[in-house]
């Protein structure tokens, strides 16, 4: 792990690599998957709004795209800061048989250092937690974002104006999502 | 002759249609004889006659009783129209020749909605709900049926090391 020395603390490769896997920052693949999957939710809502609060796409194609842009922005940084609190939970609640399966893959015959066993544990247990916690939450997140949206849109301000919900509903949604997500639990 | 005229309707929808009944109640004495009611109310511009017509004729409505007549019209556009009042006349009884004249109450000014504004009041609109409902399953299903996938595989093994730890305890 990290030697200190004196007042100065190095940090190894490991550590690095450590802090890399838990940390709130997302690797590019991650981020585009999370935009993708923000920016398909974020249109999902336009066709209720098309077809029962009868928008028309061409009259209001331009307040669709700014608030789908915001909506995707708003979704995405629920889905990362949900990820980074699932990902420790996952990583604990896997931990046993995530190091089973590790352990049962590697063949009796060869002889592999306990360090190099730790490893190969700690990044299983990563990848599965960091595949786990971002499925989740990204499930997690959708469903909330559409059930605010409809709850907005259909119950809370049904009678406004429909471009007025539209901006209101998934404006209030999304940042609510976003709002959520910054809490520790 | 007291002669009305009302819309049968709740909500005037342009493109839909529109019932408007005259009633004609003769409170006179003697009969009401060659009685014809005639509407100039509906331009061929701005409706479309599709059941009965803006003129009718009796040629003799007793006394104490009254007689209706139905037009429906559709309203080709929105906005708002003055339906004023139609025009009755009739003979006071079967000796005179002379007609008196007379007219129907008015409706008034009438607002017809735009359809896409009673659809999004009144329709049901099941149809889009169910391509909706469709559409949000393919974003929450996948997610879903992922995590559940790996999920599902630890927990077992979590539960298979479970049941070996308390076979071996026994």
């Amino acid at each position: 792990m990290s030697s200190g020395k004196g007042k100065q603390t190095i940090i190894t490769k490991d550590d690095e690599l450590l802090l890399q896997n838990f940390s709130r920052n997302v690797t590019f693949k991650s981020s585009i998957n999370f935009y993708m999957n923000a920016l398909i939710v974020s249109v999902t809502p336009l066709w209720l709004f098309w077809k029962i609060h009868q928008m028309d796409p061409l009259e209001f194609g331009i307040i669709w795209i700014i608030m789908t842009l915001l909506s995707t922005w708003l979704v995405s940084f629920a889905y990362r800061n949900s990820k980074y609190v699932l990902k420790h939970k996952f990583a604990q609640k896997r931990e046993d048989a995530v190091a089973r399966e590790v352990l049962k893959s590697i063949p009796d015959d060869k002889k592999m250092p306990k360090k190099e066993k730790d490893e190969r544990i700690l990044w299983k247990k990563n990848e599965v937690a960091e595949f786990e916690s971002t499925t989740f939450a990204i499930f997690y997140n959708n469903v909330l974002y559409i059930f605010l949206t409809i709850l907005f849109s259909f119950y809370v301000l049904r009678s406004l104006n429909p471009n007025f919900n539209y901006m209101l509903s998934v404006g209030c949604s999304a940042g609510l999502l976003a709002l959520f997500s910054t809490g520790t639990h | 002759l007291l002669v009305s005229k009302t819309i049968l309707n709740e909500y005037l929808v342009a493109g839909k249609e529109i019932t408007v009944k005259y009633s004609i109640f003769n409170v006179g004495e003697s009969a009401a004889m060659e009685v014809s009611l005639h509407d100039d109310g509906f331009q061929k511009s701005s409706y479309d006659i599709v059941s009965g017509s803006t003129k009718a004729e009796w040629e003799r409505i007793a006394p104490e009783t009254n007689v209706s007549h139905i037009v429906v019209v559709v309203p080709l556009t929105a906005g708002s129209y003055n339906l004023s009042y139609a025009q009755v006349a009739y003979k006071a009884n079967a000796e005179t020749n002379d007609f008196q004249h007379g007219y129907t109450s008015q409706v008034g000014e009438i607002y017809v909605a735009q359809r896409r504004d009673f659809d999004r009041l009144f329709s049901l609109h099941l149809a889009d709900w169910l391509i909706f409902c469709a559409m949000t399953m393919t974003t929450l299903a996948i997610p879903y049926s992922l995590y559940n996938q790996s999920r599902k595989k630890y927990e077992q093994q979590d539960l298979a090391a479970a049941a070996q730890k308390k076979a071996k305890s026994l």
